[in-house]
């Protein structure tokens, strides 16, 4: 059994019908259930619950209090590399992009994270394009032995692999898997990625699985909003969550919400997410899923960050750079602009100021 | 549309399950029935009693009636296969319910054996519903080992206490792809409609059918109040109605505010 | 001959299974036989004759929960 399962299940589903008859009744129902099944949750993302943001705000922040308490995690992105054989459209290092490629030595590598460490952050998120000839899983090995001599928590986002690359990474120390499906929707995948690796759907699809099953113990999922529709990527994501989550109780799921910002492509949002989109999406997911980590990342601007934080955000990254060498030097070309260009202590500043903690380092590795 | 559910490939409608131990006679067996549409019903398997010139309890059974047949006396996996294989060899259909049970004081099962017996009758082709002590971690375990449905008690056999481990039974049914069949503990009508509006796919009741003075109406109610119960399930109601949008936002305010 | 039967140890002078599970129970239906460890079929038992040091198992179905 494979999460394809339930996308073909709604692959010809009527989202428009379902949100044509949803009634104000409906959703108040929904937001004060204390179980919601997948209809209360798909119309918690309705147009029509829209309207109840603050309500469902209220109590996605009652739930996220009485479950995460007062934390927030922090973790901080490091670029490997930038090679990629891949063509997204929308992405700053489609293959197709005339700029600068660079990979980081492993020397290179201890320089950055030495700078990074400076910084206090503990937990490490390392990223590479999709170049499995460039930046090999025994590449990657190399590079999570080296970021765990120097941080708490090393988790990784890159190109999807098989259980047994999983494992052995898994093996040298790395904890968490990030990998965003970019779009549910299969058709609007084949158009926007048009050649390499990641053309393979189904291979993508279930590559959170394999990392569930190689063990990892955070698993990080969520589209690209701004490729499909947004309602039914916010729906699929979600029960692909809850798919993984049930499936695989011994793993921390969490789910982001990235949109697509401006990358070097210039690639123009086929749907658009909006702000009230995203709070409306991420209240959703809390009451849906009261234990699911829900993450936020720099590409979001400082002050709707840090309103998201009174709501229901229990993972926050800081300090970012998303350029290959970027916290040692002036780096390459970014994969995307970050908007929050705040430095680690005035996030935590801002973080103490709000009543919330900061966690630098949640959990250690135990050998 | 019917509310059906299955287990293996068998279809229920009713989702009152009962047992065939402690009539005061069998005669009420096919009454009792007949007044609650129970659609399966347990036997157990025993030495016969040379001295007590005992009938053939399946005579009692209508044939439209599914046969559970379970393992009680079982005290480890190898006796409750046993068990299973003679039951089916007696024609007893391929359901089997697993009890194993060590100990004699509360009559709680042995899990870890339950699941080694799961475990093997399931390759032999039986549909297997392993009477459990609700655990979460273990559940996963039933299901990955091929069980059709799960058996969790609701409070000790015969012990009408109703469902005193109704938190982890319905973290259960929230966490379960698999029928939960609420089994053992339950002592009224009312506590049989409690574990079907928490979510539970059936209910099995025994004792407090069969020890009741009049077990063919005492059938009847606990069948009707599991259909109660779960017409209340299917109609989704739901807790208190939270008021709607508040005039002041103090989370949400300001996206308005930015626009 | 000496045979055991659930467990006891009796003489008996019946040939067959089926003769021996008759006199025993006074019917063959709902009764299911472990012959020397193993299940007997029921179609089996006119034709297994009795031998000595034969261990039966007699079992029936009762009512249980």
């Amino acid at each position: 059994m494979s999460f394809y399962d339930t996308i073909k299940e709604f692959k010809d589903f009527d989202y428009d019908a379902f949100f044509r008859r949803v009634s104000d009744d409906q959703v108040k129902s929904a937001i004060a259930k204390d179980r919601l099944n997948i209809k209360d949750f798909l119309t918690l993302l309705s147009p029509r619950a829209a309207d109840f943001i603050e309500p469902m705000a209220q109590k996605a922040r009652k739930l996220t209090k009485q479950y995460f308490g007062n934390v927030i995690g922090l973790y901080i992105p490091i670029y490997l590399s930038n090679y990629c054989t891949n063509e997204c459209i929308y992405c700053g290092f489609n293959c197709k992009n005339k700029i600068n490629r660079r990979k980081l030595s492993l020397e290179e590598i201890e320089i950055e994270a030495k700078a990074i460490k400076k910084t206090g952050m503990q937990h490490i998120l390392f990223l590479t394009g999709e170049a499995p000839g460039y930046t090999t899983p025994e590449y990657m090995g190399e590079a999570a032995k080296i970021l765990e001599k120097y941080f708490a928590s090393v988790s990784m986002e890159v190109y999807p692999m098989d259980v047994d690359d999983y494992k052995f990474l898994r093996s040298k120390g790395v904890d968490g898997l990030t990998v965003y499906q970019e779009t549910y929707n299969e058709d609007t995948y084949k158009k926007v990625h048009l050649s390499g690796r990641k053309a393979n759907y189904l291979y993508r699809l279930d590559s959170p699985e394999r990392g569930c099953m190689a063990g990892f113990r955070y698993v990080n999922i969520g589209p690209l909003y701004g490729l499909a529709e947004k309602r039914s990527e916010a729906f699929l994501a979600g029960l692909h969550a809850d798919y993984l989550d049930r499936k695989y109780p011994d793993v921390e799921l969490n789910i982001s919400l990235p949109r697509i910002n401006e990358a070097e492509g210039g690639y123009k949002p086929a749907s658009i997410m909006t702000d009230e989109d995203y709070v409306q999406f991420i209240t959703a997911y809390r009451l849906f899923m009261p234990r699911v980590g829900i993450n936020l990342s720099t590409r979001e601007t400082p002050e709707f960050r840090d309103h998201l934080l009174d709501i229901c955000v229990t993972r926050f990254s800081a300090g970012s750079r998303t350029d290959v060498g970027g916290y040692a030097e002036e780096g390459s070309t970014a994969q995307f602009e970050i908007s929050d260009a705040r430095t680690v202590p005035e996030i935590v500043h801002m973080l103490e100021k709000k009543g919330l903690q900061p966690v630098f380092k949640d959990w250690e590795q135990p050998f | 549309m019917k509310d059906v559910f299955k287990i293996g490939n068998k279809e229920f409608t009713n989702r009152l399950f009962t047992g065939t131990g402690k009539f005061a006679s069998k005669k009420f067996i096919p009454l009792m029935l007949e007044a609650s549409g129970s659609e399966m019903i347990t036997v157990a398997l025993r030495r016969v009693d040379f001295s007590a010139g005992d009938e053939n309890i399946l005579s009692y059974i209508p044939k439209n009636v599914v046969l559970l047949p379970n393992t009680s006396g079982a005290r480890n996996s190898a006796e409750a296969v046993r068990i299973a294989n003679i039951a089916r060899e007696a024609g007893c259909g391929d359901f089997i319910k697993i009890e194993v049970i060590n100990d004699s004081r509360y009559l709680m099962p042995d899990n870890m054996e339950t699941l080694k017996a799961t475990e093997i009758l399931v390759k032999d082709g039986f549909t297997v519903l392993p009477y459990v002590m609700p655990d979460v971690s273990f559940i996963k375990r039933f299901e990955d080992a091929g069980a059709a449905a799960i058996m969790p008690l609701g409070s000790a056999i015969g012990s009408n206490r109703g469902i005193r481990t109704k938190e982890i039974i319905s973290m259960l049914i929230e966490l379960s792809r698999l029928p939960i069949i609420v089994d053992a503990g339950i002592g009224r009508p009312s506590q049989a409609a409690e574990a079907m509006e928490m979510g539970a796919a059936a209910v099995l009741v025994n004792t407090a059918i069969s020890s009741a003075e009049d077990p063919v109406t005492a059938g009847k109610a606990f069948s009707l109040a599991v259909q109660a119960g779960r017409m209340a399930y299917l109609a989704d109601m739901r807790g208190e109605i939270t008021s709607g949008a508040v005039a002041s936002s103090p989370l949400t305010g300001f996206l308005g505010e930015r626009k | 001959m000496r045979i055991s039967v659930n467990g006891t140890p009796e003489n008996t002078d019946e040939l067959t299974v089926a003769s021996l599970i008759l006199v025993k129970t006074g019917r063959l239906d709902g009764i299911v036989v472990e012959y020397n460890g193993s299940v007997l079929k029921k179609v089996l038992w006119d034709s297994t004759y009795l031998k000595e040091n034969d261990e039966l198992e007699l079992l029936s179905f009762v009512g249980g929960g």
